[in-house]
């Protein structure tokens, strides 16, 4: 079998290219015999069909370029991309393999251990991406693997920025973490109860033991502002390993975000006069002058203490 | 034959003023013997709605009272509506300016902006035609050729209606980049900024950002600081709507906060004056990250400036110089929004506050 040239860039952006030889449908192996996952567009589809694959990849490429610039090293939980393309007539992603084994099957022969392990290793997943402002968009079994020893989320094909709506989404909702948070709530709850959550319901945690219940706390709330966030969940989890912290790109872009409002000042915001929210004391009506009663008393008093003082004496 | 006019107007080709005519109107012919303009008589036609019809098919010639540019001829309706929007293309050769300008107007004359209340319609068939072809060409996959050296006339001249019913022309010139920094009688391609009313200074990534991708910092933009030269010589200079523009930003789709930007898909979303400051504020601290100082400057120099990211192509054109899954413009009419709400042309309240 001979080896195809295929080129690209590498996650940096820079132009690449790779000798690779098909192993299947997905997976190729590389000159130095490295086994790759090969994900391009379909070859039988429709326009519309194409468009939405494109979007997808699209997708991939930016979450996995984005954890590459933004982590200086590989994260466990979460796939690594080796090179893309998008501008050529077949554009593709070339990813490390997944570790262990998709979960879609189950994960019911668990021991308590593994399955607290698993549970850190989504969770941690998605607390590194929010912190790079990244939602999945997809979290489920089908977009898991465990090896054993560690869970990774794959397939970003449906991550998008936080505060973005989805562009295959017309409902105009926006792209927030705690809709993975809850996504990974249902996993979780398949995971201890053997019960599938479909994707609108919220399960009843109440009739559930209270390990399970306080695990799951708030994470199907309505709101997903008022939901656990992932780092609270590893915390719930106990996980004391410290998540590692991506590189800060807008502190590297801080200067030129000043300067720019130095030049062109925010505009300020007509801030309506504030009425007074608590209501004043009434005016008090000015009471008729009277003459103290207590100070005439005491003068009474006095006067004819000293008059009959005086006529005592007398 | 129409009564003839004492008004003067300003030539945007040669810049000169002279007194409108329509006297002597002419029209183009091709035939035989090759093409030439020739007088148009419609002293004959005497139902009102089809001389209004042929008569704006036809041109008047100026008079070029500077002797400098060659003979030309401006669209009857030149003098028909208020004074002309003068939009130039400023950017060095390869910038991208003409595939960006060719995605734009055909976005606008498909009717992009109607949600702004701006439609448009070309107004001068003769080089409306050839400006088509340049569109078709594009939307058919095919890369454009880059723009002839020492051009010296403008690339199209439409019509824009705003909401509240106000047409102007609006005039755009794209000369090659080179131009900007000719002298003596070759300098007539860039002299386009003396009369421009409005300017979109146009880089690409490789020579804008080049310590992006770690490649050697490009010294010079010849085309904008050539342009900015002539420039100073007008006393309106600084008040002049500037959107400065960084084109084939596809190539940075994955780059940080470009990656945001190009993939925002908001044109029918009413005039947000905070949105576009948010993008201009974006670009330029990114731009900032990596010193691209000609396009901060040029963004500073202005009083009323924007910036935006394009991608007049969506991806880059391949050995062949075709776009191998077809064209697919992004944001390309985000700048000329800007320029047209600084302008006065968007009625919304929001367009005073663009680009302050």
């Amino acid at each position: 079998m001979t080896f195809e040239k295929l080129t690209g860039r590498d996650p940096s952006g820079r132009e690449a290219s790779w000798e690779i030889q098909a192993l299947d449908a997905d997976r190729v192996k590389t000159g130095s015999g490295v086994t790759l996952v090969l994900r391009s567009l379909p070859a039988d589809a429709s326009p519309v069909e194409l468009a939405a694959a494109e979007v997808l990849l699209d997708n991939e490429i930016r979450a996995l370029t984005r954890l590459h610039t933004r982590y200086l090293k590989a994260l466990p939980e979460l796939p690594r991309i080796v090179g893309y393309d998008f501008d050529s007539a077949e554009p593709f992603v070339l990813l490390e393999p997944p570790i262990g084994k998709c979960v879609d099957g189950g994960l019911r022969t668990l021991l308590i251990d593994e399955r607290r392990r698993f549970m850190i290793g989504l969770f941690r997943a998605l607390a590194q991406l929010d912190a790079v402002d990244l939602v999945h968009g997809s979290v489920g079994l089908s977009s898991l693997c465990w090896d054993g020893a560690t869970t990774q989320l794959v397939d970003l094909s449906s991550a998008v920025g936080t505060g973005e709506a989805p562009r295959l989404s017309r409902n105009g909702s926006t792209a927030h973490p705690g809709h993975d948070v809850r996504a990974a709530g249902r996993v979780v709850y398949e995971l201890f109860t053997g019960k599938h959550v479909a994707l609108g319901d919220t399960p009843d945690l109440v009739s559930q033991p209270e390990v399970l219940a306080s695990l799951l706390r708030g994470v199907f709330d309505p709101d997903p502002r008022l939901r656990p966030t992932a780092v609270q969940m590893l915390e719930r989890l106990n996980d004391r390993d410290p998540l590692p912290r991506p590189v800060d790109v807008t502190s590297a872009m801080k200067p030129g975000y000043d300067r720019f409002d130095s030049l062109r000042p925010p505009r300020v915001a007509e801030v309506p006069v504030s009425q007074p929210t608590v209501p004043r004391p009434a005016p008090v009506p000015a009471r008729p002058r009277q003459i103290p009663l207590v100070p005439l008393a005491v003068v009474v008093f006095l006067v004819v203490a000293a008059i009959a003082i005086l006529v005592a004496v007398i | 034959m129409t009564t003839p006019s004492t008004k003067r107007v300003q030539c945007p080709i040669c810049l000169e003023s002279f007194a409108w005519r329509e006297d002597a109107l002419y029209r183009r012919v091709v035939d035989d013997s090759g093409a030439r303009w020739v007088k148009a008589d419609l002293s004959g036609i005497t139902n009102e709605v089809k001389r209004k019809d042929r008569r704006a098919r036809c041109y008047v010639r100026c008079p070029n009272p500077g002797k400098e540019n060659h003979e030309h001829y401006l669209p009857v309706s030149h003098r028909d509506h208020g004074d002309p929007i003068v939009i130039g293309m400023v950017g060095r050769h390869a910038s991208g300016k003409t595939h960006l300008l060719t995605a734009m107007i055909h976005e606008a004359l498909r009717g992009d902006l109607r949600h702004h209340g701006l439609t448009f319609e070309p107004a001068d068939e003769l080089r409306h035609a050839a400006f088509q072809r340049e569109i078709d060409q594009l939307m058919r996959g095919n890369k454009l050729n880059a723009t002839k050296d020492l051009r010296e006339d403008f690339a199209t001249y439409l019509l824009v209606r705003s909401a509240s019913g106000t047409t102007r022309p609006i005039v755009f010139f794209d000369v090659a980049g080179e131009d900007f920094v000719q002298s003596g009688p070759h300098s007539l391609g860039g002299q386009f900024v003396l009369g421009a009313t409005a300017l979109m200074f146009v880089d690409h990534p490789a020579s804008a950002v080049p310590q992006l991708r770690g490649d050697k910092d490009v010294d010079r933009n010849p085309a904008f600081s050539g342009a900015l030269e002539r420039m100073g010589r007008r006393a309106d200079v600084t008040k002049l709507p500037v959107a400065v523009v960084l084109s084939k930003a596809d190539e940075l789709r994955y780059e940080h906060p470009v990656d945001y930007w190009i993939r925002q898909d908001d044109l029918r979303e009413p005039l947000d004056a905070a949105a576009i400051r948010s993008e201009s504020r974006d670009v330029y601290a990114f731009l900032d990250r990596y010193e691209a100082k000609h396009m901060l400057d040029v963004f500073e120099r202005f009083e009323r400036s924007t910036m935006h990211v394009v991608s007049a192509t969506g991806s880059e054109a391949d050995e062949n110089n075709l776009f191998p899954r077809g064209v697919r413009p992004a944001r390309v009419l985000r700048p000329l929004l800007a320029l047209l709400a600084m302008s006065g042309l968007v009625d919304h309240p929001e367009a005073a506050e663009v680009g302050t």
